[in-house]
């Protein structure tokens, strides 16, 4: 078997959980030879901490200094194209968290400037996909792998339900995603220069990926050919807004949203004439809610990737369970809670990191690949536009 | 009011059926079914032969000059619904309606073959719709009757529930999700605009919306004084069942056989105080009827789940198992795990709806789901079904105002 060797690019949160995903595929398949990042120091911490031979400073140096077959891309999303672009030039295969890309301003964009207010979505678009015209050709003439780290496509319940369509063969005719929690802490994501958008881009994605995957995947099977989305129609909003809310002495849910979105809804018009349904959002309390229902023509089905009911606690007092961890952004332990028992493995992470290797080392395209990467990206921006300009936005020329 | 209300009921259909059932369970001092009425007259013999009624007669009119009724009970297709409302009216009777208010159902002379949800602008629908509301609303403020607007959704245990727990929460209603969809409707009626007034969002889209618009409006009035409206509506319709792949599929367990009305549909509603609301309606569903409501609050989370409910739940190898025992409103199958619904009519607010609209005669009040939300709810839908043909986002104070 050929031994994937893995270089990572970025230290942050993101890299943790890949790390405790990457451990899990043990040492015949992969190795994780390097680490780099913008500060040489915390480079050299993170490789110790995580048993990493070698660390540096970009990933220029890294690839230089090293032999890498993969990079996994965990650095801010406005880093993302000017890398696959350096490393698909430097012919190594790229993981690529979400997103591939987005607007996040020009070079000469004023500091402070709340881009996400002054700059239209229309703009923004072009440029979009201007730049991942640029990511598609270096990827392609490199003829390396582009594997698109959206778990959703990997956690075992949408895994099951796509095992179960394929199985029942009926028309995939609606589909209705979310994602949605209370609100993240950091400022990273409510500002557009830094997230390149709000609940949309930064939680919508996940269902939206899974949902084009899911008929993407279904016309393959029907017709060799992936059925994509023909048009959006998007409605934004700022709950978090809303005067009376504001007045409330305490607030659960995150507040200080910039000039990004914090609840989203897209529905997608499929070239079949299906329908999706795809929400993301910032306002829901009791932990984080991550599903996706298929309605078919002979069938049903659900998955529930988190909460689901595989654990179900209750305690009379929050501090009953302690430091025992229950699920991703709930606000008590106390009551009736939906304890997570695995999150990573329920959300799909390593097993995403499996297929990556191993389509890596078989060369054979990743479940979740370049064409859904960029069809996210292409269909948010657009969703964007049709929420500003208040209409339905055909995507034939948007995906060209 | 002393003395029993005495009711007529107008139409001996499925709604009348459900409507006798909840007028069944008050007992005979506070109210009566006095006389029904139906075409062919013959069905209205039946009905009332079979449910004990004194009195069948052939119309309305009919019935009105031949027979003392406190109160009229209009269970009859939905493009009878405004001329029946300003008629009994107009005779002083109360009158409790079943949704919707009324719609658009063609221009004067149109044949049930013309296919007018596919000729007629939406725009023209929605000044029409909105000329026959106001007719209504005329004859209901000058006549000062009782009216009662048939949103079960309003009265299903589970939604008052919800509400009374978003009320003591006290925190504001952020988002509202709500669906009701199933498998779809057998009756010809709903696959043609020109007597149901649109398809999925009309027939069964008008109750999370008016589940969701009710909320809004009593959270404003409860916290301030004045209920929070609507304000904007983007909409996306379509014809699921149109898809090729689904045409060629041998067998269909979804109904088919939609004219010129929409299978499935989506309204994403914004409030004035900039509150959403996504209320989507199917007939594309399986698995029996799907009926929520669940609101997103800055202090809590609620779902009222209407139809299925987990208060039992079985499980049967096969579908011969549990016989003729009743299940659930269109599930496919007995086999495998089910939630029958223990008391379907009580949880979906049946009985307690025209349980209701008697007290209401009887204590001197309107009803509690009335006039204003059935018209807030017939003009949202329209102006839905402009967003969704024109493809962009409707401003809803004009319509509203």
């Amino acid at each position: 078997m050929t031994k994937v060797r893995v270089g990572i690019v970025g230290y942050g949160n993101a890299a943790r959980f890949h790390m405790r995903a990457w451990r899990t595929l043990g040492t015949e398949r992969c190795e994780i030879v390097a680490v780099c990042g913008r500060s040489k120091d915390k480079a050299a911490a993170f490789a110790q901490q995580h048993g990493i031979p070698q660390s540096f400073a970009t990933m220029d140096e890294m690839l230089a200094s090293v032999e890498v077959d993969a990079v996994d891309l965990i650095v801010p999303n406005h880093m993302h194209a000017p890398l696959i672009i350096e490393a698909a030039k430097a012919g190594k295969h790229i993981i690529c968290e979400k997103h591939l890309t987005g607007y996040f301003g020009q070079a000469d964009t004023p500091e402070g400037e709340q881009i996400g207010k002054t700059i239209p979505k229309r703009d923004m678009l072009d440029k979009v996909r201007a730049q991942i015209d640029g990511v598609s050709r270096a990827v392609e003439q490199s003829g390396v792998r582009f594997c698109y780290a959206e778990n959703w496509v990997y956690a075992p319940a949408f895994v099951k339900l796509r095992r179960l369509a394929d199985a029942a063969g009926g028309t995939i005719m609606r589909i209705q995603a979310e994602e949605s929690h209370s609100g993240s802490p950091s400022i990273y994501a409510k500002q557009w220069r830094t997230s390149g958008g709000g609940s949309l881009v930064l939680k919508g994605s996940h269902p939206l990926g899974a949902v084009l995957q899911l008929k993407q995947s279904e016309g393959e099977r029907r017709s060799g050919k992936p059925i994509r989305p023909a048009s959006v129609m998007c409605e934004v909003g700022n709950l978090t807004f809303i005067e009376s809310l504001k007045r409330e002495p305490k607030h659960y849910i995150k507040m200080d949203w910039k000039d990004v979105e914090d609840w989203g809804i897209m529905v997608l018009r499929f070239e079949d004439g299906s329908v999706a349904e795809i929400v993301g959002g910032d306002t829901a309390l009791g932990g984080v809610h991550n599903y996706l229902e298929a309605y078919l023509s002979n069938a049903r089905i659900r998955a529930n990737i988190n909460p689901n009911d595989s654990c179900v606690a209750y305690a009379p007092s929050p501090e009953i369970f302690a430091d025992e961890y229950i699920t991703e952004k709930i606000e008590t332990k106390a009551g009736w809670t939906l304890p997570s028992p695995e999150e990573d493995w329920n959300q799909g992470y390593p097993q995403e990191l499996l297929d990556f290797v191993t389509a890596i080392a078989d060369d054979r395209p990743p479940i979740s690949g370049f064409m859904l990467a960029r069809d996210v990206t292409l269909v948010l921006y657009a969703a964007y536009v049709s929420a500003e300009e208040g209409r339905r936005v055909e995507l034939g020329s948007v995906l060209g | 009011m002393t003395g029993p209300v005495r009711i007529g009921l107008i139409g001996c259909g499925f709604s009348a059926g459900l409507h006798i059932e909840g007028y069944k369970k008050l007992p005979p001092e506070q109210c009566q079914i006095v006389a029904v009425c139906g075409v062919p007259k013959e069905m209205a013999d039946k009905f009332a032969h079979e449910h004990h009624i004194a009195a069948a007669y052939g119309s309305m009119e009919e019935m009105l000059g031949k027979v003392q009724v406190d109160a009229v009970d209009l269970a009859v297709p939905n493009y009878l619904h405004a001329p029946f409302i300003v008629e009994a009216s107009k005779a002083g009777k109360h009158v409790f309606c079943e949704k919707p208010l009324t719609g658009y159902f063609g221009p004067p002379g149109a044949k049930d073959e013309d296919l007018i949800g596919l000729k007629v602008s939406k725009r023209t629908m929605l000044e029409e719709a909105r000329r026959q509301v106001d007719l209504v609303m005329e004859a209901l403020k000058s006549s000062g009757i009782k009216f009662g607007y048939a949103e079960n959704w309003v009265y299903a245990p589970s939604y008052v529930k919800l509400w009374r727990l978003a009320k003591t929460a006290g925190g504001t209603i952020l988002r509202i999700e709500a669906e009701e969809s199933h498998s779809g409707s057998h009756a010809e009626y709903a696959k043609r605009w020109r007597l149901s007034g649109g398809g999925s969002l009309m027939v069964k889209g008008s109750h999370p919306l008016g589940a969701a618009l009710q909320l809004k409006w009593w959270e404003g009035e409860h916290k301030f004084g004045k209920p929070i409206r609507a304000e904007s509506v983007l909409c996306e319709t379509g014809h699921l069942t149109w898809i090729d792949a689904f045409k060629q599929e041998k067998t269909h367990y979804l109904r088919t056989g939609w004219q010129d009305v929409e299978d499935w549909g989506i309204i994403v509603v914004k409030f004035e105080d900039g509150s959403v609301a996504e209320v989507k309606a199917a007939d594309t569903t399986l698995g029996g009827v799907h009926n929520y409501c669940e609101a997103y609050l800055s202090n809590a989370r609620l779902r009222a789940n209407i139809n299925p409910t987990d208060s039992c739940v079985a499980y049967a190898p096969e579908t011969s198992i549990f016989g003729q025992e009743y299940i659930v409103e269109k599930i496919e199958t007995k086999a495998g795990w089910t939630f029958p619904s223990p008391d379907e009519d009580w949880h979906q607010g049946y009985p307690q709806e025209v349980a209701d609209f008697v007290a209401a005669i009887r204590e001197d009040r309107q009803p509690i789901s009335g006039a204003t939300l059935a018209r807030e709810v017939t003009l949202v839908l329209y102006a839905a079904y402009v967003s969704a043909e024109e493809g962009r986002r409707v401003d809803l104070k004009p319509i509203l105002a």
